[in-house]
């Protein structure tokens, strides 16, 4: 499958689309270069929502991201879902599209969270399967997204070999979400120099960005994604690492729970701008030139 | 069987039952992470799904009840906005529930609302087109998707408007059987009291769309003149859509 152009601009700077700041978004162009929204929040057949979705989608780049696709769930792909899913991204027709390598689905109970799957070759084959029939429903390439985990699993794949593996089977992209990969290290006590090296990195379409919490009440402490607090120092050095040797990749900053207000969200890209290699690089040559 | 179900299977149940023997990840102080997760998300759909059932049934009680049904009731699909169409009947069979009556009125029309919001648009029925038609009765309607009819047991639109304000609440009506219409006009949906003439004519229309038809079951409970002015509120309300009518045109 051939890579398909995004149509963002070099090293491009996302939020996720929330409807508290939908009105504010229409009033007047924020300063980012693309939306992200969860595509099932916006699966609906008609309304208020989707009319204001449809006048979004005039004025900003889009990224669709899905969250209930359930790609590692051992059973079939749910396919009513993925029907929604292709009807949005042809209504939509968004730079990216992207999706979790988890699970949530099982016998039609749907558990609402993205569960971690144990990486073997058998979860390998089940992954190619359902990320193969996605891409083909589609018809363009999915970015797929690296875990946030809080538990040992029954691997006989490093994480990076899996994802590698998946790329090369399938020519799907990889969602680099710094902040899970930052966290996942932590709790796993995984190397994440070794971790990010191992990444077929050429195969990474967008990177994401969020906040956790350290929960100390547990020994050790675990961090714990929660999408709900600014990027820490810790993943904004990782991030700044990142977009030195992929500078042209889209950022997104994800903002989930204890929404902020726009501009507050608004400061956050303009950190990653300045955390951004592009930057420096800007920087650099404009203090060399003075 | 294979593994990865087994896997998967083990992991589900563990998620469900806090106190598993489970020698997996469940044994892991981390997955207390995934099993919190999958409660609290839910319980917050909910909780989005029913702001005024929250409102007046308290921020703790809420959340007790919206934890028990997230732990029995798991949503069978993935949109989050279709999560919870039991939840009304979970608390109506709730001893506690058992002076707060209303509060199941409420809950039905918030979920009602959601449906209603969230709903296909379709061009509603025109007077005119009736008025012009060449054989009325065989017209085709039924109702538009964006439009539900609910019967509730005590008189709470008075309460529902003081929850659509922000007023933490309202004196509540005379207990009965309250025909309410919901209809969404632009980005709003309106909630109408209408006859019980009104609500048999819609449900008639659900089940046969032919005008004619659905008019003579109405008929036959409310009788001529009643139907007749059901109809004219359903058409006033834009709550009926037309459905291959072009045949009933002259």
């Amino acid at each position: 499958m051939s890579m398909d152009v995004t149509g963002l601009p070099w090293a491009a700077q996302g939020i996720g689309l929330k409807h508290q700041h939908v009105a504010e978004l229409l009033a007047q162009r924020a300063d980012v270069d693309f939306l992200e929204l969860h595509a099932e929040n916006h699966m609906s057949a008609g309304g208020p929502f989707r009319d204001d979705l449809a006048a979004i989608a005039e004025r900003y780049p889009l990224s669709v991201h899905g969250v209930g696709l359930s790609l590692g769930s051992a059973e079939p792909l749910d396919t009513a879902h993925l029907r929604r899913l292709v009807r949005l991204v042809d209504e939509l027709r968004p730079a990216l599209v992207s999706e979790h390598l988890a699970w949530s689905r099982l016998q039609g109970d749907c558990y609402n969270d993205l569960l971690p799957l144990p990486l073997t070759e058998e979860s390998l084959a089940v992954v190619v399967r359902h990320v193969d029939e996605t891409q083909q429903a589609l018809g363009r390439r999915l970015l797929v997204e690296n875990p946030s985990l809080y538990v040992h699993l029954d691997n006989t794949l490093e994480e990076a070999d899996f994802l590698a593996e998946l790329v090369d089977r399938t020519g799907c992209g990889l969602l680099l979400d710094i902040n899970n990969a930052y966290i996942s290290a932590h709790n796993l006590g995984r190397d994440l120099d070794a971790y990010l090296t191992a990444l077929p990195l050429s195969a990474v379409g967008e990177f994401h960005l969020a906040g956790h919490h350290l929960d100390t009440d547990v020994t050790p402490p675990l961090r714990i994604d929660d999408h709900g607090s600014p990027v820490s120092d810790a993943v904004w050095q990782r991030y700044a690492q990142l977009s030195r040797w992929l500078p042209q990749v889209p950022t997104l900053i994800e903002w989930d729970a204890r929404i902020p207000a726009l501009s507050r969200w608004l400061e956050e890209v303009d950190l990653a701008r300045f955390h951004h290699s592009a930057h420096r690089a800007t920087a650099a040559t404009a203090e060399g030139g003075s | 069987m294979t593994s990865l179900a087994e896997w998967q299977h083990r992991f589900a149940e563990a998620l469900r039952a806090p106190d598993t023997t489970d020698s997996g990840p469940s044994r892991q102080q981390g997955f207390a992470v995934y099993r919190n997760n999958v409660r609290q998300s839910l319980i917050e759909a909910l909780a989005a799904t029913f702001p005024h059932t929250r409102t007046l049934l308290g921020e703790r009680f809420f959340t007790s009840v919206a934890n028990d049904y997230a732990r029995h009731h798991l949503p069978d699909e993935p949109r989050l906005i279709r999560y919870g169409y039991r939840f009304a009947d979970i608390l109506d069979s709730l001893p506690a529930m058992a002076d707060y009556p209303y509060v199941i009125d409420i809950c039905r029309l918030e979920r009602a609302r959601l449906d209603v919001s969230h709903a296909a648009a379709a061009p509603p029925l025109d007077a005119e087109l009736l008025a012009r038609a060449h054989d009325p009765d065989a017209l085709q309607c039924k109702p538009c998707p964006a439009s539900h009819h609910l019967i509730g047991r005590h008189d709470v639109l008075d309460l529902w408007q003081a929850l659509e304000r922000g007023e933490a609440g309202a004196p509540v009506g005379a207990r009965g059987q309250w025909h309410w219409l919901l209809v969404r006009h632009g980005r709003r949906v309106d909630i109408q009291p209408v006859t019980p003439a009104c609500g048999a004519l819609y449900h008639a229309l659900e089940a046969r769309p032919a005008l004619g038809e659905a008019l003579a079951a109405c008929s036959q409970r409310h009788g001529q003149t009643e139907t007749g002015e059901a109809l004219g509120t359903l058409i006033g309300l834009g709550a009926l859509m037309r459905l291959h009518d072009e045949e009933a045109l002259s």
